[in-house]
């Protein structure tokens, strides 16, 4: 196995690309991971860098070395078809929050329609996988999903729930739809205490959000907390990156009648800029 | 539109730019040397910063190299806006102002500018219809909300709520969009905002218009792409055939309106009859005490109905 760098890794792609597969297996396989990462990173295509992976034996050390973006870019192209929980699970817990973090909130909102697909692709997990991996999404976020979707018709919900008596098949359990009983099945076989945790939460959301109705109150803010708690390991991320501008920044609304830019709010105005300035305040 | 004081003789042509006003800045400051090599290195990388920052927040598919494309397009043009805002589209300025504040700040202030105009086409989308107050008739089949503007007018205001602009041109009507594309410069801000003032100013006219005889519950208008125009032409007809408002139109009164109202010489409504009718909904809409710009866009309006009304009566078009 060698060691040293690669004189054109993008070369090197291409070529393990047009090979017979079982032939760029053994070839790949002969690189170390460094290597072969330098490979797959040299790919910007991300069918192509897909392939790629799949030539190493296990690809979970490679996947958990990738920069989490340029995973979550192939993960995008088969998310929602059940294909995409084959890397999802050769993903780090710490990889896996960061994609919950970057898919499920769009312009700053929970984005439903994302949740969704990314929960029914879970439940194509493995299911020691999947319970490994749901720990990381916020239970608050699959309740707030499946709240109006799973219905438990009972008078003593707070009691069976507590008292385990409910498992996805009972009868007391009312599904919308198929797929919701699939998550939820998955959810209790990956998981039964966060099926116990699911279930107590939705229960919770439905009996907060009947009260605040009664007092004529708005919605509960549960999804603010979950949201500043992402909001948080984001910009913990973001820094640690060298990246100075925050998603609030980007969302900032200016007031357009009371534009100060003469003053400046830049740590690093030229002095140039400066004299200018002064110069034009004088003849204006 | 750049104003553009002291550039040097030799970029006159800068004026004919047809880069991004931020692309333009830059290499002006670049020129002169008003932005210091390091400066130039630290607005791109804050730009790339920005574009990394709404692609994660924006993406739907990162997968797609279209929409990543987009998003980063997206940055450098709201940037482009924001800083043609406050330099008033002065490039001099617009080199001060680069160096002396943060690149984020010009991108608030374009995706603030851009939010204006989208929130004021969903509004539209939303308010410039006329709504039936009360259903006179238990059976009624005339519609029950008529939106001011026409299908093409539909789809210039979704694009706007989709940051995208199909006009080149703000027109009375709408009867032709371009390709969606991005919102790049002030002018195009402008263009859209003159638009939306356009349904408004036709929201009051027809507001001014008796709404009991617009939705009277006998009344059929024909399966068509530009109601409004339909029910303003309708109008004239019975003015010029009944001298009454109504909407109410049969076959014959067409044919009787062709007659009557249609020189076949030269293939127009007649000139007395066109300025009667002009004439008319100025005076009526003053009469209603309807702001002036009010009554100059009805006019304009139904100058292009007319304009439409002589190309229907004359399919063959031999004008």
């Amino acid at each position: 196995m060698t060691q040293n760098k690669l004189v054109d890794s993008s070369q090197e792609a291409e070529k393990l690309l047009a090979m017979p597969t079982q032939a760029a297996e053994a070839l790949f396989q002969s690189y170390s991971t460094g290597q072969q990462l330098e490979i797959i990173s040299s790919t910007r295509n991300a069918r192509d860098r897909e392939e790629l992976y799949y030539l190493a034996e296990d690809c979970t050390e490679l996947v958990q070395n990738s920069p989490t973006q340029d995973v979550l870019q192939i993960l995008d192209r088969t998310i929602g078809t059940g294909l995409a929980s084959i890397m999802l699970q050769c993903l780090s817990p710490e990889q896996f929050e960061e994609l919950m973090d970057l898919t499920l909130w769009r312009n700053g909102k929970l984005d439903d329609k994302s949740l969704n697909l990314w929960l029914y692709e879970l439940s194509e997990c493995d299911r020691d996988e999947l319970g490994y991996l749901l720990a990381r999404v916020d239970v608050r976020l699959i309740a707030n999903m499946l709240h109006d979707r799973v219905n438990v018709k009972t008078s003593y919900k707070a009691l069976f729930i507590e008292a385990g008596l409910i498992d996805p098949t009972s009868k007391e359990i009312v599904y919308a739809d198929e797929r919701t009983r699939d998550i939820v099945t998955a959810i209790w076989e990956a998981d039964e205490d966060l099926f116990t945790s699911l279930l107590n939460e939705i229960f919770t959301l439905e009996a907060r959000t009947a009260d605040r109705e009664k007092l004529g109150l708005e919605p509960d803010r549960v999804l603010d907390q979950v949201k500043e708690q992402r909001d948080e390991r984001v910009q913990a991320r973001d820094t640690a990156a060298g990246i100075h501008i925050t998603e609030e920044e980007v969302f900032e609304k200016v007031d357009l009648d009371n534009l100060n830019l003469e003053g400046g709010n830049s740590d690093e105005t030229s002095e140039k800029s400066k004299i200018e300035d002064d110069e034009e305040q004088k003849n204006t | 539109m750049t104003k553009n004081k002291k550039i040097p003789e030799t970029d006159a042509l800068i004026q004919y730019d047809n880069r991004l006003f931020f692309a333009q800045t830059l290499a002006i400051g670049q020129k002169t040397g008003e932005i210091t090599p390091e400066r130039i290195d630290e607005i791109h990388e804050d730009t790339a910063v920005l574009s990394h920052k709404l692609i994660t927040i924006k993406a739907e598919d990162f997968a797609s190299s279209t929409a990543i494309r987009n998003h980063i397009q997206e940055a450098f043009a709201l940037t482009s806006i924001g800083l043609e805002y406050g330099s008033k589209g002065d490039l001099e300025k617009s080199v001060l102002l680069l160096n002396k504040n943060r690149t984020i700040k010009f991108f608030q202030i374009g995706n603030t500018l851009v939010d204006g105009l989208v929130a004021r086409a969903q509004n539209t989308l939303e308010a410039a219809i006329l709504r039936v107050l009360e259903q006179p008739m238990p059976l009624n089949i005339a519609p029950k909300e008529i939106p001011v503007f026409n299908d093409w007018e539909r789809e210039f205001l979704e694009s706007i709520s989709g940051r995208k602009l199909v006009i080149d041109a703000a027109q009375v009507v709408l009867d032709h969009i371009s390709m969606p594309h991005p919102i790049t410069n002030l002018e195009e801000i402008a263009v859209a905002n003159r638009q939306l003032d356009n349904f408004d100013l036709r929201l009051c006219y027809f507001q001014a218009l008796p709404q009991e005889k617009v939705f009277a519950p006998d009344l059929l208008f024909q399966i068509s792409d530009d109601l409004p125009r339909q029910i303003t032409q309708a109008l004239m007809v019975n003015l010029i055939l009944y001298r009454k408002i109504d909407f109410q139109l049969t076959p014959e009164d067409w044919d009787t309106f062709d007659d009557i109202a249609y020189d076949p010489v030269v293939h127009a409504v007649k000139k007395e009859m066109r300025g009667k009718l002009l004439a008319w909904i100025g005076h009526y809409l003053n009469s209603l005490g309807q702001p002036e710009e009010v009554q100059k866009y009805a006019v304009k309006y139904w100058e292009y109905c007319l304009d439409r009304l002589e190309i229907e009566l004359n399919p063959g078009g031999a004008l």
